[in-house]
């Protein structure tokens, strides 16, 4: 019986490493995916592109993904194998980080999409795409062949969403905005430039629109600076800052009038055009008080 | 290949390391002196379409603000280009954004639509013309094309037919990537596309060059994109030649526009003032040393070299973890690259003689490979 036991146990302890293994060997830089469903059928060999490289294959759009540390893309054709014509690509984006992951899939969404539950992840979802983002990848799902029905989109989703590694939470920030209610699906982790602004990148906007008046809320996150995180508001020079009382500041933005304030080490504010700071204030306080307890990573 | 003018920053800083970089990097960062300010109306027609365009245009398939693409179009940009596929679509929502309030009339508007069945591109332009709002698109491009029969490909020529005679389009137009001459002649030889889009910068090839200046001159409008060969920009923070670049792909007569992509106010400025902007002849030479200057570093991951190496250094592994380490600055991810090499790794070229490896862009492989080793084991 202990005999019986231990080799069990030992039988589990291989099966984990060459699981394992085989993990690490799909996961290593240049080795497709192995798309894990036996239901399906691998029509075309997997590809995989890396930065230099992701042009040929997804041409100019390749700068949008470029910026948030992208790391590679492996390609897919896979089709039910009962119904081979009825081919899905697969496309699995890598990022350095699962922020950078969430920051692409948010710069795809907007309200009007259709959203829907992939196991951990929230998928945005039409008659011939799925999307949807899971610890440091970003999954792009369409439709190619003509029979392909949404039901084989989800399948696919499920598939891949169950073997992949890390959590879809949105990052804190962005859940922030949202409980002082920008719409969630107007929250973006932005890389390049926030309101227009590179200096204020690394950041995250959201929009909420007040009797009719649209406002931006913004989060900018702490700086770097020998090692130590400093304050955004320490490190940053906002365009045509000037004090307003409260600890406000206002901010002459391109286009826009801005209201901000700390929060712990990051700065919030609100902006919009030709906001006045009476119409700002309850919102700024609320984005404030909630940012500033908000963890650092 | 283009990357963001901020990875490239971290590219070029670690260039600027080594010493060989140094005087055509000093002499890059001179260039500004070496353009003198033209003509800020500078415009240029469309080709044969009875239009014209400033020089300057818009690619919009970076920004997600509404209102840099409003401050494009104030200070002069009238040509805007995005994509069904950008952002998944959200980017043509935001330039339809920006489209609004009375912005559409001033502007000419470009989108994309992949080759696929007549029903399905004619499908996929209603749905740009809904995620836009407007009524009419000026240019749709077949996207990413690069062989003749792509230019002659029935099935989309039969929906951009039907789109135009719908008043739905005006013009159709091709974007290229990859075979960009090969389309450029058939565009020319067969007629139907109106203009087209196609990577060009201060490292194209002469014969791009010439090939340009003819489908100009026969009446194709030719739009110029990744002007910036990878954007760039100087480690010290000095003045980047971002407005040479564009001066220098604009010399060439038979560019009708350009479309380089801008995420900030900042950046549309900095375009926009490249607009007739004329490049000296030192300052031409001083472009192309600097990029000639970056070339033998500029791996193009084409995987030519794979299983060339008699002793089994993966070399195209190798030379990415370099890549890792001196272009994007992340010694963390480069010795994590090199160290899942194992038994493929260049350890090996440290007592070799003689380096069979031939790489297609001349770039010295040996030397790469053991400078991985020494940097990387």
């Amino acid at each position: 019986m202990r005999a019986r036991f231990t080799a069990f146990v030992l039988l589990i302890v291989v099966a984990s490493c060459i699981g394992a293994v085989a993990f690490a060997a799909s996961s290593v830089i240049g080795a497709p995916t192995v798309f894990p469903v036996t239901d399906w059928a691998e029509t075309a060999t997997a590809r995989v592109f890396n930065p230099e490289t992701l042009y040929e294959e997804i041409n100019g759009e390749a700068e949008g993904f470029l910026p948030y540390d992208f790391r590679d893309l492996t390609v897919q054709i896979v089709a039910p194998k009962a119904r081979v014509g009825d081919e899905i690509r697969i496309e699995r984006f890598r990022f350095a980080t699962g922020l950078d992951a969430w920051g692409i899939f948010s710069r795809h969404r907007h309200p009007e999409q259709e959203t829907a539950t992939i196991g951990s992840a929230t998928a945005i979802v039409s008659d011939q795409s799925l999307d949807f983002q899971k610890g440091t990848s970003f999954v792009r799902i369409r439709a190619t062949g003509k029979g392909v029905k949404r039901d084989d989109l989800f399948a696919a989703a499920k598939a891949m969403e169950k073997g992949m590694p890390g959590g879809s939470e949105p990052p804190v920030e962005a859940s922030c905005l949202a409980s002082v209610g920008a719409d969630p699906a107007t929250v973006v982790y932005q890389r390049q430039a926030v309101l227009g602004i590179e200096a204020l990148a690394p950041g995250f906007e959201g929009k909420k629109t007040v009797d009719g008046i649209e406002m931006i809320l913004f989060i900018i996150e702490p700086r770097d600076g020998k090692g130590k995180t400093r304050s955004a508001m320490e490190t940053l020079a906002l365009p045509g800052e000037s004090p307003a009382g409260d600890g406000v500041i206002r901010v002459d933005l391109p286009r826009r009038t801005g209201w901000t304030h700390a929060a712990g080490k990051r700065l919030v504010g609100v902006a919009g055009k030709g906001l006045s700071k009476e119409a700002a204030l309850p919102l700024l306080d609320d984005l404030a008080g909630k940012a500033a307890v908000l963890p650092y990573e | 290949m283009t990357t963001t003018r901020r990875r490239f920053l971290g590219m070029i800083g670690a260039a600027a390391s080594i010493a060989a970089l140094e005087p055509a990097i000093r002499t890059a960062s001179a260039l500004a002196a070496k353009a003198s300010p033209g003509d800020p109306k500078e415009r240029r027609k469309l080709g044969n379409t009875g239009l014209t365009v400033s020089t300057i245009g818009i690619g919009a398939m970076t920004t997600s603000d509404s209102e840099v693409l409003r401050h494009s179009i104030d200070l002069g940009g009238d040509y805007i280009d995005t994509a069904c596929c950008y952002m998944g679509g959200e980017n043509e929502r935001i330039v339809g954004r920006a489209l609004s309030d009375g912005y559409r009339k001033k502007v000419l508007l470009a989108t994309k639509v992949h080759i696929a069945s007549t029903a399905k591109m004619v499908e996929s332009c209603e749905k740009s013309l809904k995620s836009l709002k407007v009524d009419v698109i000026d240019v749709l491009q077949l996207h990413g094309i690069s062989s003749e029969s792509d230019v002659t490909n029935a099935e989309a020529r039969e929906a951009m037919t039907k789109l135009v005679k719908d008043g739905k389009v005006r013009f159709p137009g091709v974007t290229t990537h990859s075979g960009q001459e090969t389309v450029i002649r058939a565009v020319m030889k067969h007629g139907f596309y109106r203009t087209v889009l196609v990577s060009y910068n201060f490292r194209s090839s002469d014969s791009l060059t010439t090939l340009i200046r003819e489908a100009g001159a026969a009446g194709v409008a030719m739009i110029g994109m990744k002007t910036q060969a990878g954007g760039y920009s100087l480690p010290d923070g000095s003045a980047t030649p971002h407005q040479a670049a564009l001066a220098w792909v604009l010399s060439n007569q038979g560019i009708a526009t350009t479309i380089p992509s801008m995420v900030s106010f900042a950046q549309v400025d900095e375009n926009m003032k490249a607009r007739g902007m004329k490049l000296a002849w030192s300052g031409r030479k001083s472009l192309a040393a600097y990029g000639a200057a970056i070339a033998d570093r500029h791996c193009a991951m084409c995987g030519s070299c794979d299983g060339m190496c008699p002793n089994g250094v993966d070399v195209p592994s190798v030379v990415r973890s370099l890549m890792y380490l001196e272009g994007y600055r992340e010694p963390g991810l480069a010795g994590e690259s090199y160290a899942g090499l194992g038994a493929r790794s260049a350890a090996a070229c440290g007592s070799c003689s003689l380096c069979t490896v031939q790489c297609r862009r001349s770039l010295p492989v040996a030397s790469l490979c053991r400078k991985a080793h020494e940097a990387l084991a």
